[in-house]
């Protein structure tokens, strides 16, 4: 499995890459919105999930995500938010806009893996 | 759209008296956020509707839900001086029955397998000191409720943050194998633990009889009843003389009487009050409380 | 909308509980808030020190301010590895997200939509003051984490 993380801080970056490797998983990674349109446009038929953070130079991450459900080749990599906005008015938003999971920060380890595992639909119910 | 304050709590009502769960209230801010993203993917528009979904549902959407309001906490060896007893006196306790036929341990809530692999190195450290004794003598059985964290106890491999948190270095360096940036747990470590999944509130009598059973920082969640039910049921799961671990911080005082405690330095472990005055038990050998 | 006062006092309320929620989550520490005060200007020293300003309606500032060795040993926690050998870039990052985490935490509890965050601002070095010259009281409170104190700020125009 490969997994892109978007987020603009190399240490939350680093955490989901490493969780990723745990699982036996690689992980890209990108610094903002735009980058990871690049990775995506390169890398598309190899990645099975993105997790994004919504606040971020440039588009924010739910802008990401419409984009992403917006386009042919990138509407079917499942997406979830990893992000500071935990407001539920932000969840609906996200989980209609699309993405299959949410994970607030600051989040338990385990709680991204669990989530990780979930949005890929890898062992759970 | 609402979601209210008095939806949530309708939900978190609902869920005690399914499942015996009783949650603080600190952990209501976290949980509010869980159910919410809960919600939505199951196509609710608030509350109400995942109250309605829930009632009707008999086993999936409840699971996740129950996920959803439990946090697991992993560590190594996560208790020094639950550890240490095993160390000095319970696992060599363990080999001794050894000798005479099959020893076997359960970890009732092992979650991403840190305790049932933790006990499985120090048996396998005890039995460098025995070479007559050969390691699947011992059976150790790991259950939990959530399957993503039998998942990754399945896999065995640990980041590098994962594993910092409590492992010994002389564990560690034995222990694992370093792939890149993550650790594998060797593979005689691994295949000593067996993983199922399994609810706390279901019968036990499947699970057969145990000479070590740790049940650790689970019951915590449970009701009064559901408590004093599963301790009923894990009294009948434990052999005459066999031991029980719970949380340093749990007892099963006023709740049941059918365990008495034994205690190992400053580790508290539990036995059945039934226990035979005579023979080969722990109580003969070590001092009790 | 609530007055200036009572939004003040729910943004210091929230920090409270998010703080520590944050280094415990992330970095297994555990935090106690030692002391609350207030300050008639804003000012953090550092040596490293987190900002982010409140954009929207409710404007305002939220710092953070610590020892060094304190954020590499958060830092160090939350991603696993040893403090020193954290970069300067890595601890500036790192310091950054951990503002952004506490504002967050703090912008989601409060749930006022007139809460909006800049992106953080993270500084590091040996002697500095930062000062916002804005003529209004700031709230600090004093923490300990691993045995060192370090200091939340937060101003409301």
């Amino acid at each position: 499995m490969r997994l892109l993380t978007v987020d603009d801080s190399r240490m939350i970056r680093r955490v989901i890459s490493d969780a990723a490797a745990s699982l036996g998983f690689e992980a890209l990674e990108a610094q903002n919105g735009d980058h990871a349109m690049e990775v995506l446009a390169a890398n598309h038929q190899d990645i099975n999930l993105v997790l994004l953070d919504w606040n971020m130079p440039g588009p924010s991450g739910y802008e990401v995500l419409q984009q992403m459900k917006a386009d042919e080749d990138l509407q079917r990599i499942p997406v979830m938010m990893v992000t500071t906005e935990g407001e539920p008015k932000n969840i609906v938003m996200a989980i209609q806009a699309g993405a299959v999971n949410y994970l607030t920060k600051p989040f338990a380890q385990e709680d991204l893996t669990a989530k990780i595992l979930e949005s890929l639909g890898l062992g759970g119910a | 759209m609402a979601i209210t304050r008095e939806e949530f709590h309708q939900i978190r009502d609902f869920l005690q008296e399914l499942s015996g769960i009783s949650l603080g209230n600190d952990k209501e801010y976290l949980v509010e956020t869980r159910l919410t993203t809960l919600m939505v993917q199951n196509g609710c528009t608030n509350f109400s509707d995942l109250y309605r979904k829930l009632k009707g549902d008999t086993g999936p959407l409840r699971n996740k839900v129950i996920d959803a309001m439990t946090t697991n906490e992993t560590l190594w060896f996560r208790d020094e001086s639950l550890f240490s007893a095993l160390e000095r006196d319970v696992v060599p306790w363990l080999v001794e029955r050894a000798a005479r036929g099959k020893v076997r341990i359960w970890s009732a809530a092992c979650s991403t397998g840190q305790e049932p692999y933790s006990v499985a190195m120090l048996i396998d450290r005890a039995l460098e000191r025995k070479p007559s004794i050969p390691a699947n003598r011992f059976e150790i059985v790991a259950t939990d409720l959530s399957p993503s964290a039998l998942f990754i106890a399945n896999t065995a491999r640990y980041s590098q943050l994962a594993l910092s948190r409590g492992m010994r270095a002389d564990f560690k360096s034995r222990y694992f194998t370093k792939q890149g940036m993550t650790y594998e747990l060797v593979p005689k470590i691994r295949s000593m633990v067996t993983f199922k999944q399994f609810n706390l509130v279901e019968t036990f009598a499947l699970l057969g009889k145990f000479d070590f059973i740790l049940c650790r920082n689970v019951l915590i969640y449970f009701s009064e009843e559901t408590k004093r039910n599963i301790y009923a049921k894990l009294a009948s799961s434990l052999h005459p003389d066999g031991m029980l671990s719970i949380g340093s911080s749990e007892s099963p005082r006023g709740i049941t009487d059918a365990f008495s405690q034994a205690l190992f330095g400053k580790a508290a472990l539990y036995r059945l009050n039934k226990a035979p005055g005579s023979g080969n038990t722990i109580a003969n050998r070590f001092k009790a409380a | 909308m609530s007055n200036t006062d009572d939004h003040h006092a729910r943004l210091v309320e929230s920090l409270q509980s998010t703080v520590p929620e944050v280094m415990s989550t992330m970095a297994f520490a555990e935090v106690a808030v030692t002391g609350i005060s207030e300050k008639p200007e804003f000012c953090v020293s550092g040596p490293a020190a987190g900002l982010m300003l409140l954009i929207g309606e409710r404007k305002g500032m939220v710092g953070v301010s610590m020892p060094e060795l304190l954020a590499r040993g958060a830092i160090a926690n939350i991603t696993g590895v040893d403090p020193l050998s954290l970069s300067e870039p890595d601890v500036i990052d790192g310091i950054g997200e951990l503002t952004n985490m506490l504002s967050g935490g703090m912008k989601t509890k409060v749930a006022d939509p007139g809460i909006q965050l800049s992106p953080p601002i993270a500084a590091l070095g040996d002697e500095y003051l930062i000062e916002w010259k804005t003529g209004r009281p700031t709230t600090v409170l004093e923490l300990e984490m691993s045995g060192e104190r370090f200091t939340v700020h937060v101003c409301t125009l």
